[in-house]
């Protein structure tokens, strides 16, 4: 008898770890608050962003964030 | 053999080169969410195949699911695991505004972003990848010590969830925090289990069951 290769469940599992990453991506990219999330002390740019939110100079905040494209 | 390996390392050449010209391009912020999306999606497959080996040692599932089925996928998902970690990491490659480079995403603590915390997450991948390689290796390394590599898989998972918590933008979120707290739940819990399994199995008999099970005094296990 030939052994089982559930490959009916594996190609699900995939196919849906492919589909939520997708889904969770463009979840990021679309939704404000999720892409308000941009990593702090990365680079100078960010340390701007820092920054510029506690000192509140929205010039800043919009250079900083116009860099991470949220 | 050696066409095998030619093939292999043209391959690799080949994606290196493409790699290289790639991250050359701007992107935008298409690679940090495809990293941060992929990231949480690995942790998830890590998670359902650490669940699916403590049914596999607890036999939890036995009346449930078939053994080779909850075999076969907890394999499948620990190779799949590794796949989104690859993706999660190389995505960071092509972000322009993090700046990864080759060598931050392979070794410990030379991330350029929180690096202790990124480095636990290097070491959970690298643990994870030596303990899914040892599923073709364990005729050849023994069940024993098969078996005490597949302990690391404990050690990459904690690593793993800690690199999600403290060096994750999206730990705030309240279904990115849910998952986190269901899967160490999950996990913790069939961990106890199988703990508590494996201690009433060495515990020996007690005299009367012995009795009633047939046994004589000789072939009693002696207590002391």
């Amino acid at each position: 008898m030939a052994k089982k290769t559930y490959a009916g469940s594996r190609l699900a599992i995939g196919s849906g770890a492919a589909g939520l990453t997708l889904l969770a991506a463009g979840w990021f990219y679309t939704h404000p608050a999720a892409a308000s999330t941009v990593p702090a002390s990365a680079d100078s740019t960010s340390t701007a962003t820092a920054t510029a939110t506690t000192a509140k100079a929205p010039a800043v905040v919009a250079k900083a964030k116009k860099t991470r494209g949220s | 053999m050696s066409t095998r390996v030619l093939v292999v390392a043209s391959l690799l050449l080949a994606s290196l080169a493409s790699g290289l010209a790639l991250r050359m391009g701007d992107y935008g912020t298409a690679p940090w969410m495809l990293s941060r999306g992929s990231g949480l999606v690995a942790f998830g497959l890590l998670s359902l195949s650490m669940v699916m080996g403590l049914l596999i040692s607890t036999k939890a599932a036995d009346g449930t699911l078939s053994r080779p089925f909850v075999f076969t996928i907890h394999q499948f998902v620990s190779v799949l695991s590794l796949a989104f970690m690859a993706v999660h990491g190389g995505a960071l490659l092509f972000d322009g505004f993090l700046r990864f480079g080759p060598l931050a995403l392979l070794v410990p603590f030379a991330a350029p972003y929180r690096p202790f915390w990124v480095g636990l997450g290097v070491i959970a991948a690298w643990s994870a990848a030596a303990v899914t390689a040892s599923f073709w290796f364990r005729k050849r390394i023994g069940q024993r010590n098969w078996r005490r590599l597949h302990y690391a898989s404990f050690g990459a998972y904690v690593l793993a969830l800690g690199h999600g918590v403290f060096s994750g933008t999206d730990t705030s979120l309240p279904l990115v925090a849910g998952m986190y707290v269901i899967s160490f739940a999950a996990v913790a819990g069939l961990l106890t289990y199988r703990i508590g399994v494996a201690s009433r199995k060495a515990r020996p008999a007690p005299a009367g069951a012995a009795r009633r099970s047939g046994m004589t005094s000789a072939a009693r296990p002696r207590s002391r």
